[in-house]
């Protein structure tokens, strides 16, 4: 959901910046903590979030309707590197993708980085965190940030749109429109996200444990 | 004997606008081993991609088995060809060797048993039989190319195309990975590869093709495709090793390819008892004498 | 997709009339124009800036079906905005059916955002198509964007272009063994591809890092920016004329 150049009005698309940069310094504050004691960490940074961008632009398969749709790879992201320095990677994708495809924009740069990096890192890893600790397993818990977080993703992205474009009615009442009215196409999306999440989580964790011991990723 | 592989006229740009091929026509025998030549660019992989439908071409047709290659027969297609990358790190992504195999199997519907039963019998085809519940990471890179190829065999394909095999191989997985081709070949697998390991080739291939800017500048029979030095080198290829040392002697018309031929014409020029070797034999006497 | 980016970046990397203008200028006049395209909303400035922006590619010889590829991504936003704009906005009923009304006015003011969204998207494609990235990281650490998020940029787009051909080999080698032939094959192909996917970039990211250590570690973005030419000024002039046109009318 890359809300395109233009589409919000000008006080708006200045306000989203304001809470994205405090989130992004967030990020920065954190990794150039952990750089201080490994500075070759940033190589590791900048292949992560080239992984995020390849993935954000593989099919896969949405169970229950025909169609294929793209991850957005936060949530996996946020779990595997810590949800600041997703947050970091999330933004320096959706710069790329805006001047590389004109998917997002720059005056919306700061309302895409609320919605995909902060709230898909945070909801992803909250919920991650949190059903690790009430006992679900690997897959479980990976299926369900993935899910969550991409619903969170679509959840703000609505609210900024509704903001944005609500007109003479009232901004709940938008709201909750375009939330309810797209639901039946963003829940099956959210279950790919899911899967895909947990899917990925599981592998690693199969094959190779010694990455998912988290000592050396997240910070 | 009928084509297994039909090209004709096939021509392909990449969007970058570098024309891959350009009119190539081949035809491969049900049956024959072929070794696709040419330089690095010279457009190899770009053709054995359309064997596949991987790539369609902008012109031309491709048929194999007699299925025109296209979007739509892309998985028809693809039982019958068993497609091996130039790495298998591309190829390979399950965490063990018997889920990997397993993994064409179970693309194909295949009930369970039947899955387990291919599993094995490819992994000992490519005799990596014992190491199927090791991790991948723990396999050589001369195993892992020989999982790779039993990933495609698993799938009972009627002929193998496989993108420089050898490449990054010691001596003895070259020489092991060849002799499994060669087998499988001679129990009536098509083999198409690509490579430019002129010393390689000669033993095993029947038929070469040689590439050069996406056209085929020659194919035919092995000898008579070495017979024309100057086009092979135009092709930035050589003779084989074993070939140039015989051009260096005098007298010699036709040359050995491979030690096993080079050997035989030794022993007839022994035989023979031609001028080289009373040259040698009249060195080696005066050379007994001096001592 | 990815395709496309790359033709997108070879084009700025082609060193043609646009591509030749100072980064600082072209960062400050995209930030500029994209401002005023906001701040105005109107529809006259918008689609002159559409215009001026299809011109400028056509004479950076910008192929045309870039150009527009570029703009068919906000397409589906832009088609939300025109309609919610006609539902939820305006007085003047058109037609009704029910609770639901299509309003004359918010209509317009639909395809005000429209146009703007139009403007706004091909200003950002002149950016991209005429920036190579390692001018960007430049002229971004000149208006002191904080070096560690310009040095992950770097970075980012150097490994960009390896893991996608890595990516796109894989999946070609599961395609070849009809791992995406159905939709249950394709989503536990997703999983595999993924997962082997991070795996390899995570051991990548760790031989990068060591060779890295071996070399210093120091910042990854360097070189300097030549000094402003004609070319800059001439640029800066045609901008200033051209917001001191349409910012009026």
């Amino acid at each position: 959901m890359h809300i395109p150049e233009g589409m919000l009005p000008a006080g708006q698309a200045a306000a989203w910046y304001a809470p994205a940069a405090a989130f992004v310094a967030g990020g920065i504050v954190q990794v150039k903590r952990r750089l201080a004691r490994a500075a070759e960490y940033k190589a590791m940074l900048g292949l992560m979030a080239a992984f995020v961008f390849v993935v954000s632009l593989m099919p896969v398969p949405v169970p229950g309707i025909g169609t294929v749709s793209h991850p957005c790879g936060t949530p996996l992201a946020a779990i595997l590197l810590g949800p600041f320095a997703a947050v970091l990677v999330g933004a320096v994708a959706l710069l790329m993708q805006a001047l590389f495809f004109a998917h997002g924009g720059i005056t919306t740069w700061g309302a895409n980085i609320l919605s995909m990096a902060v709230a898909g890192s945070f909801a992803g890893y909250g919920t991650y965190v949190l059903a690790r600790r009430l006992g679900l397993g690997l897959g479980a818990a990976a299926g369900l940030a993935g899910f969550l977080g991409d619903l969170a993703t679509y959840g703000v992205t609505s609210l900024q749109l509704a903001l944005g474009l609500h007109g003479d009615q009232s901004i709940p009442v938008v709201w909750a429109t375009a939330f309810v009215s797209f639901l039946p196409t963003q829940v099956p999306l959210a279950i790919a996200e899911g899967l895909f999440t947990a899917g990925v989580l599981v592998f690693i964790a199969r094959q190779r444990e010694d990455i998912l011991k988290g000592v050396e990723l997240a910070p | 004997m009928t084509a297994m592989i039909r090209i004709e006229s096939v021509s392909f740009t990449y969007p970058g606008g570098v024309r891959a091929l350009d009119g190539v026509s081949l035809e491969v025998p049900r049956g024959c081993f072929m070794s696709l030549m040419g330089a690095n660019g010279s457009g190899k992989s770009t053709l054995l991609k359309h064997i596949n439908g991987l790539l369609l071409p902008e012109a031309g047709r491709v048929s194999v088995a007699g299925i025109a290659v296209g979007k739509d027969s892309f998985e028809e297609v693809n039982r019958r060809v068993g497609f091996v990358f130039q790495d298998p790190n591309d190829q390979i992504f399950a965490p063990t060797a018997r889920e990997d195999i397993g993994y064409g199997p179970v693309n194909l519907g295949l009930p369970p048993e039947e899955v387990e039963r291919r599993v094995e019998e490819a992994a000992a085809q490519v005799g990596i039989g014992e190491l199927l519940d090791r991790p991948i990471h723990h396999l050589s890179y001369g195993q892992k190319k020989r999982l790779s190829i039993a990933g495609v065999l698993a799938m009972k394909p009627d002929c193998l195309v496989l993108d420089e095999p050898t490449a990054s191989l010691d001596p003895m997985g070259e020489h092991r990975l060849m002799r499994i081709l060669h087998g499988l070949n001679r129990n009536g697998m098509t083999v198409v590869m690509a490579t430019h390991d002129v010393d390689l080739v000669p033993l095993y291939s029947q038929r070469v093709c040689l590439l050069r800017a996406g056209r085929v500048a020659v194919e035919g029979e092995l000898k008579q495709v070495f017979a024309d030095r100057e086009l092979i080198e135009r092709c930035r290829l050589r003779l084989p090793r074993i070939a140039s040392l015989f051009e260096q002697l005098p007298g010699i018309t036709e040359l050995p390819l491979t030690v096993g031929m080079a050997r035989r014409r030794l022993e007839r020029l022994m035989e023979e008892d031609g001028p080289l070797l009373a040259a040698a034999r009249t060195l080696l006497e005066t050379e007994g004498e001096s001592h | 997709m990815a395709g496309a980016s790359r033709r997108h970046d070879d084009i700025a990397w082609g060193g043609g009339l646009l591509t030749r203008i100072d980064p600082r200028v072209k960062i400050a006049g995209t930030v500029l124009l994209l401002a005023v395209n906001l701040y105005l909303s109107s529809w006259a400035f918008s689609a002159a800036l559409a215009v001026a922006m299809l011109l400028l590619m056509t004479l950076g010889h910008v192929p045309y079906r870039r150009q527009l590829l570029a703009v068919a991504f906000p397409a589906g936003f832009t088609i939300f905005a025109v309609a919610s704009q006609a539902l939820f906005s305006g007085e003047e009923v058109i037609a009704s059916l029910g609770p639901v009304a299509i309003h004359w006015d918010g209509l317009l003011a639909g395809l005000v955002i429209a146009l703007r969204i139009l403007g706004g998207a091909l200003v950002v494609v002149v950016l991209g198509v005429s920036t190579p990235m390692n001018h960007l990281a430049l002229a971004l650490r000149w208006f002191r964007v904080p070096l560690l998020f310009v040095e992950l940029l770097q970075l980012t787009y150097r490994y960009l272009f390896d893991i996608y051909a890595e990516f796109t080999r894989m999946r070609e080698a599961q395609r070849v063994r009809l791992g995406w032939s159905n939709r249950r094959a394709g989503l536990e192909s997703s999983r595999l591809l993924g997962g082997a996917l991070f795996v390899r970039v995570y051991d990548r990211g760790l031989r990068a890092g060591e060779a890295m250590r071996c070399r210093g570690s120091g910042p990854v973005v360097a070189g300097s920016l030549g000094r402003p030419g004609r070319i800059d000024l001439v640029s800066v002039a045609l901008l200033a004329e051209f917001l001191l046109i349409f910012m009026n009318i």
